[in-house]
């Protein structure tokens, strides 16, 4: 069984990592592209979530080429991050949004205590 | 030319690799940059998705999974339900109003400059090849619960701290609206008081 699997993990699929982890850099500035350039706070938050996908991606590719499963563990806790993120992000949105009737995140500098 | 697409063909994953990963650059572009949320929400579930797929493909079923099960299928629908909450679709296109050229043109300098050092950083250097292993549940459920044991409990905790942060942030949003309607109705019953 141990054989198999070692000679199983010596494979390659086929693909450089670099291609790989080019391709997470790139979604990373998608997602940044986004939080800068919008000004709807709903666009901002859903950018940020594929800037936290992009990391993840990048924390499993790196499981993959070492053949270790701490990759996949990073990605849960990212997982982790990105549900509390995205539960405390939507209701500060809410809030927004019912004090202010607009999305348009400049008015946020108006914000008082 | 032949040669190369019979050879590139033969490998199906490396093909399903390079055409999820163009299928999710591009709808997570289109995530930034249209302006009815809901065609966004629904081209970031694409997006999602694709990723679920790359990870299957390069060998972390467990991690694929959960981006299905959490990602696409409880954040998203977080987002879906609040666009539904606020009635969005219509009012956010005044946003077209908000992005002119010239908002969006230094921002995108600026992350585009920021890109070109990231690739700049991969390119180049000792090549590694992915490899074909598939990292199992249990590698990850084994190695989760000894060695990350710890940090399973501050996840824990990280949980309970946004679900009570938008549990209190969420209510005072709607307690406003309660108090308000409580306040005309106690107003109401005021005058009705007086008149009487």
């Amino acid at each position: 069984m141990s054989a198999v699997l070692t000679s199983v993990q010596s494979a390659s699929l086929g693909v450089p990592a670099e291609h790989a982890l080019i391709l997470s850099a790139v979604l990373f500035v998608i997602g940044l592209v986004g939080v800068m350039a919008r000004r709807n706070v709903l666009f901002m938050l859903m950018s940020l979530e594929i800037m936290m996908n992009a990391a993840a991606l990048a924390f499993v590719i790196g499981g993959n080429i070492w053949g270790s499963p701490d990759g996949q563990i990073m990605f849960i806790f990212v997982l982790t991050l990105a549900a509390a993120e995205a539960a405390i992000g939507l209701a500060i949105l809410l809030q927004f949004y019912h004090r202010f009737k607009s999305l348009d995140v400049n008015h946020a500098s108006k914000l008082k205590g | 030319m032949m040669e190369l697409l019979t050879r590139f063909l033969a490998n199906g994953e490396v093909v399903g690799f390079y055409a999820l990963g163009f299928v999710a650059l591009w709808s997570s572009l289109r995530v930034v940059t249209h302006a009815n949320p809901v065609h966004a929400i629904l081209s970031m579930i694409v997006s999602l998705l694709a990723v679920a797929g790359i990870f299957f493909i390069i060998g972390a079923p467990f991690a694929g999974v959960l981006e299905m099960i959490v990602y696409a299928g409880a954040i998203l629908v977080l987002f879906v339900f609040v666009i539904m909450m606020l009635n969005l679709g219509t009012d956010t296109l005044e946003e077209k109003s908000w992005l002119t050229a010239s908002a969006w043109a230094t921002p995108v300098c600026l992350t585009l400059i920021i890109g070109g050092v990231l690739v700049g950083f991969l390119v180049g250097g000792e090549r590694a090849m992915l490899s074909d292993a598939t990292i199992d549940v249990k590698a990850v459920g084994v190695s989760l619960f000894t060695q990350y044991v710890l940090l399973v409990e501050v996840a824990a905790f990280l949980l309970l701290g946004a679900l009570v942060a938008a549990y209190h942030l969420g209510k005072r949003a709607l307690d406003d609206e309660n108090v308000s309607h409580f306040q005309d109705q106690i107003d109401e019953h005021a005058d009705q008081g007086e008149n009487s």
